[in-house]
């Protein structure tokens, strides 16, 4: 089963956001699944209700368990990506760590291109989220050194805080929509309640349920399931025809 | 939900809304020097098609409208700037009893809403 790797050239731009509600997406579904931060900032863990004092499993703990949050298994891996080992096995070109049924959604900062360049071969989707500001458009080229950002096979984007009052992000749309084409996999509407419900310690769903970003969520979780090629285990059931569709 | 979200459904009588997305034709888009900028890098659109790009041959919009604005000139006094630097007294760290005393507790009754 897959690597989705999430990494944008610009942080703060919602990776982490986009990288948790895959991870929370695809469980529902009935995929096995595991979000791993590779952040300093160990921020995922906020998008799964937990404190900040709480932590995730460290993945060089080889004693402890991963945290189940939502059906989705919680590791922190910041500490893991700097021990050499790691970096040794993901350069190995005759396998990759990350098989088996379970679906792995890795949430890599902005500045560590080096961990970003060693998970990419892995990986079977590279989620690159943008934003509708000049400082996250110019770090389109920035994306891969030596490929140009479309024609880049692995990687598609998003665009996330759109807001179609403001002018500026109503071009964007536009723009990124033409220069990318099916590239571009999903928009999340700009909602002031996914920060609400975080400083509430509560699911999206919960806190505002009608909120404009749930179906745009919906629709990106759609858009990478098809563009990966899965097919999750309630959806087999339900063609088989043992669960209602 | 919020409550002036919960109110405006009640005297719409909904339990929910519907989103419709107004796509802008590409003729409205504004022609951001940004987006000019972006279509004649190559580490964007690649080699062959960053210079067509860049004279508007597939613009979403048109080349004519765009206009960059002229290179910002930079300067090449790095060597003096690193030894305006090394000349420069180094910063001293205020000691601790010249840094303004922080009442942690008061700060957290503030917050607590004490007063």
């Amino acid at each position: 089963m897959p690597l989705i790797l999430v990494h944008s050239p610009k942080g703060g731009v919602g990776s982490t956001f986009v990288a948790a509600q895959l991870a929370l997406h695809l469980a529902r579904k009935g995929h096995q699944v595991s979000a791993i931060d590779f952040t300093f900032q160990d921020s995922l863990k906020l998008f799964f209700n937990m404190l900040p004092s709480q932590s995730l499993l460290d993945m060089v703990d080889t004693q402890s368990e991963a945290l189940v949050v939502s059906g989705v298994s919680l590791a922190n891996g910041h500490t893991l990506s700097r021990d050499p080992a790691f970096h040794d096995l993901l350069l190995q070109t005759d396998g990759t760590p990350f098989g088996g049924d379970r679906i792995t959604i890795a949430d890599v900062a902005s500045d560590d291109r080096a961990l970003k360049a060693l998970l990419l071969p892995h990986a079977v989707l590279h989620i690159c989220v943008l934003m509708p500001r000049p400082a996250s458009l110019a770090t389109l080229t920035k994306i891969e050194p030596g490929t140009p950002a479309v024609e880049l096979k692995k990687t598609v984007f998003v665009l996330n805080h759109l807001d179609d009052r403001r002018r500026l992000s109503r071009d964007t749309h536009s723009f990124v929509r033409e220069l990318f084409g099916p590239q571009l996999i999903g928009t999340i509407r700009r909602d002031e309640a996914v920060n609400e419900a975080l400083a509430m310690f509560e699911p999206i769903e919960k806190f505002a349920p009608t909120s404009a970003v749930l179906p745009d969520l919906l629709a990106l979780c759609g858009a990478v399931e098809e563009r990966c090629g899965l097919v999750a285990p309630l959806d087999r059931l339900a063609d088989a025809g043992r669960l209602p569709a | 939900m919020r409550k002036d979200a919960k109110s405006l459904l009640d005297r719409l009588n909904r339990n929910d809304l519907t989103y419709r997305e107004f796509d802008d034709a590409l003729s409205d888009v504004e022609p951001w020097p940004i987006f000019k900028a972006l279509l004649g890098d190559a580490s964007v659109v690649g080699l062959s098609a960053a210079p067509a790009l860049a004279q508007g041959t597939t613009l979403p919009v048109p080349a004519a409208e765009l206009r960059l604005p002229a290179q910002v000139p930079v300067a090449r006094d790095a060597v003096d700037f690193f030894a305006h630097y090394a000349s420069a007294p180094a910063p001293v760290a205020p000691r601790p009893a010249d840094a303004p005393p922080t009442n942690v507790r008061a700060l957290l009754g503030r917050l607590a809403g004490d007063n």
